[in-house]
């Protein structure tokens, strides 16, 4: 666990210290507070749903951009050899990287709490419908970002791995969308399979045990893939 | 065969090339023209042959790499991801079987009623429905809703399916089910269908209920004696009350007994809501003859009632006390004639368990006949009973009365300006309303009205107010919960008793344009400008 933590925190302290990382928050800031301040829900209904509305889109590029360094980077640098070779085990190094993009991923979100605390101000929202949907966006944010930290582990140059984390969440946003490809059992598949189906329910209030176990599966999905990947290098 | 062998070996690339690229070519003729079968089936077969062919041709390699050891660590690799996945898979199986939702919103604003949740479980057949909606924004907020409804449907009976269907695509399926307006909902069952233009739940459930061929419980409500009528939407209306009954699934009519004496057999509960005119013959002989067969009767009535109505309840064991009911203890203020029951003063009766205040304009009380009342005080004297009214249920040979709605003990009846009080040595509740249990054995030792009867008994509700139950007072308190609740104790619906949450929840933001513009530019602005800043600061500090 200590190591775990460890590398956690020099993670977090490297996102910290990269100027970057603050252009991204005040980009999804920016992005959220249009989305709440612009909204019809907002006023009419004392809602979240619009900053929930738009913050989804937003989170399907932020996902893949807060982790293709994470061992993309490591092994341009040829730091990650140093990293495998080092006495930690390669489940403590996957996810001590996983939980400082997480951690600062929760960072952005808190930021986020100005919407609700506005609501409350002026008038009488609905907390349920929030505290469904914060859950809703937090676990969307764990898959894509456990999505963008598999395909960091599979090539050296974060372009690629940015490329290929983006094209593999679209393709798991919208494949619920392809109705007319196949016979109807096989696009209710397509609707199981489609990280999009659940997020609705989240934000309307609803909290559904197939949406929080699909969410968990993917990100324990891509964890585990990640560290197959990790294993892979010293027998490649 | 060595010369075969050696011209594979020189173009096994070309023919891996252009075997995967017959396999490419035939996925996307499979998906979007399916009816190129034999395209499809030969691209496959070609695919398959070029890659056989380049994997002889490459055998050397092939049998070398398969004894390395990166290929038995990606096989075990690969085969530990198959096993997880399987795990995964298995999971997410698990967990559609053991499928829980949890509506968090106040109001349960994505929580069936428990009636039709009821229904919906009790379907065995499977029912299809059919949604048609056009691809348009026009009716996406009702598809939208029709969509949340039918999940929740689909979540309490995994035989119920649906899909939307787009009407100009399929233009033949919508003619098929006489569809001839985008956003009707079919539900068909079997050779029954029935279609729905609103996506409400009461119009989906009921829906169910005619493709099941279930029939709805009937209501009749008793008129042309004075009545409250129950179309009108004035404030003495009972329109109110009657859509309340159509959401716990009754069908409401009217009845007119001086036209058919007769009371119909399939009336589950007869209402007299506020009769004030003299009740003819044929009208009260209906309705007695009525209660003898196990009728059930709720009866709502205002001081002075007349005297029919008066004799009806007298066979049941209750008197109508003279005057109306005041209150000092507990009254709508500032009219001490509205008597009021505060939460939590009620008895613990099935009818009032969980009930928000309710409160009668201008009610009478009532009393035991003088005979029972003569009777139940021997009783008690001999020690055979405990009973007290008007505190605690009488129980007397087959013949069980409960008052459920009671006054403090402060409250008196006032006739014509003269005070009277509940009784004359002690001060004591007076009872504006009672359950009547009657005409079958009473279960000895036991509370008839908790335990579930399975006898069709004689069941009765008075109430000394017909006004509650009235538009004007439906919606306050627990005035609409009592009437719904009455009606479904006589009904012998007692699952459906409940404490209703309230339709709707006002959350609109009051404010003002000032208010408005900080909300948004403060939310937009604010704290990106922030984190702005401290990343400039760290930027700077950096150099």
């Amino acid at each position: 666990m200590r190591n775990i933590l460890a590398i956690a925190g020099k993670e977090i302290r490297g996102y910290l210290g990269a100027p970057s990382f603050y252009i991204i928050i005040a980009l999804f800031l920016f992005i959220s507070g249009y989305g709440f301040g612009w909204s019809p829900a907002t006023f009419l209904e004392s809602s979240i749903q619009g900053f929930l509305e738009w913050s989804q889109f937003f989170l399907l590029f932020l996902g893949p951009a807060l982790t293709v360094r994470l061992l993309a980077e490591e092994e341009k640098l040829g730091t990650l050899e140093l990293l495998l070779t080092a006495p930690l085990r390669d489940l403590e190094i996957v996810l001590g990287k996983f939980i400082a993009a997480l951690g600062v991923f929760s960072l952005m979100l808190f930021l986020t709490f100005l919407y609700p605390l506005l609501l409350f101000g002026f008038g009488h929202p609905d907390l349920g419908p929030m505290f469904s949907g914060y859950l809703g966006l937090f676990l969307l944010g764990a898959i894509f970002l456990s999505i963008g930290l598999f395909t960091s582990s599979l090539t050296s140059n974060q372009i690629v791995a940015y490329v290929m984390g983006s094209a593999l969440i679209l393709f798991l946003w919208f494949i619920g969308s392809m109705e007319g490809l196949a016979g109807y059992q096989s696009f209710r598949i397509f609707q199981l399979l489609s990280v999009s189906t659940y997020f609705p329910a989240f934000s309307r209030g609803i909290i559904d045990s197939n949406g929080v176990i699909y969410y968990l599966s993917l990100v324990i999905v891509f964890l585990f893939l990640t560290l197959r990947s990790l294993e892979s290098r010293r027998w490649r | 065969m060595k010369r075969l062998l050696s011209f594979l070996s020189l173009y096994k690339n070309v023919a891996a090339v252009l075997g995967f690229i017959s396999l490419l070519l035939a996925v996307p003729i499979r998906f979007f023209l399916p009816e190129l079968t034999a395209s499809v089936t030969g691209l496959l077969s070609l695919g398959l042959v070029l890659l056989l062919a380049a994997a002889i041709g490459a055998r050397m390699e092939i049998t070398t790499f398969v004894r390395s050891k990166r290929f038995r660590y990606g096989l075990n690799t690969l085969a530990m991801i198959a096993l997880f996945m399987a795990i995964m898979i298995l999971a997410n199986y698990l967990g559609i079987l053991k499928h829980q939702r949890y509506d968090l919103t106040a109001t349960g604003k994505f929580t069936l009623a428990p009636q039709t949740v009821k229904v919906v479980k009790g379907f065995k057949e499977p029912v299809k429905v059919l949604c048609f909606f056009p691809d348009d924004l026009q009716y996406e907020a009702n598809k939208r809703k029709a969509q949340d409804l039918l999940e929740e449907y689909r979540f309490y009976n995994k035989n119920f399916s649906f899909r939307f269907v787009d009407p100009e695509s399929q233009p033949a399926l919508a003619r098929q089910h006489q569809v001839r307006q985008y956003g009707t909902i079919v539900f068909i069952n079997g050779t029954r269908q029935k279609a729905v233009s609103l996506p409400t739940e009461q119009n989906f459930t009921n829906a169910l209920l005619e493709v099941s061929g279930a029939q709805a419980k009937k209501i009749y409500f008793l008129t042309g004696n004075g009545e409250h009528d129950l179309n009108s939407n004035d404030q003495d209306g009972y329109s109110i009350a009657r859509m309340g009954l159509i959401r716990d699934l009754y069908q409401v009519q009217a009845l007119n007994l001086t036209l058919n004496n007769e009371i119909p057999p399939d009336c589950a509960v007869l209402i007299m809501a506020g009769t004030k005119k003299l009740l003819p013959p044929e009208v009260t002989k209906g309705i007695r003859t009525f209660l003898k067969k196990q009728g059930k009767l709720l009866m709502l009535i205002d001081p002075n009632p007349p005297e029919e109505a008066k004799e009806i309840l007298s066979d049941w064991g209750l008197t109508v006390k003279e005057g109306r009911v005041i209150d000092p203890g507990a009254f709508v203020s500032p009219d001490r004639n509205v008597p009021a029951i505060f939460k939590g003063q009620y008895p613990p009766v099935v009818i009032t368990t969980g009930l928000d205040t309710t409160y009668f304009p201008d009610a009478v009380a009532f009393d035991l006949t003088k005979e029972l009342g003569r009777t139940l005080e021997t009783m008690m004297k001999e020690g055979a009973v405990k009973a007290g009214w008007p505190l605690r249920a009488v129980q007397y040979k087959d013949l069980a009365i409960l008052p459920v709605l009671l006054t403090t003990p402060e409250g008196w009846m006032e006739n014509e300006g003269k005070k009277s009080q509940g009784t004359e040595k002690t001060q004591s509740p007076l009872a504006l309303g009672a359950m009547i249990i009657a005409g079958g054995p009473v279960v000895n030792g036991a509370d008839p009205f908790r335990t579930e009867k399975k006898e069709k008994l004689t069941r009765v509700i008075a109430i000394g107010d017909s006004d509650f139950a009235s538009n004007l007072h439906f919606g306050n308190g627990g005035n609409g919960d009592l009437f719904l609740n009455s009606v479904n104790w006589l009904a012998e619906e007692e699952h459906l008793i409940s404490i209703r949450p309230k339709p709707y929840s006002f959350r609109r933001l009051l404010v003002n344009n000032n208010q408005i513009r900080f909300i948004r530019y403060s939310s937009l602005i604010l704290l990106p400008l922030l984190i702005l800043i401290l990343g400039g600061i760290i930027w700077w500090r950096k150099r």
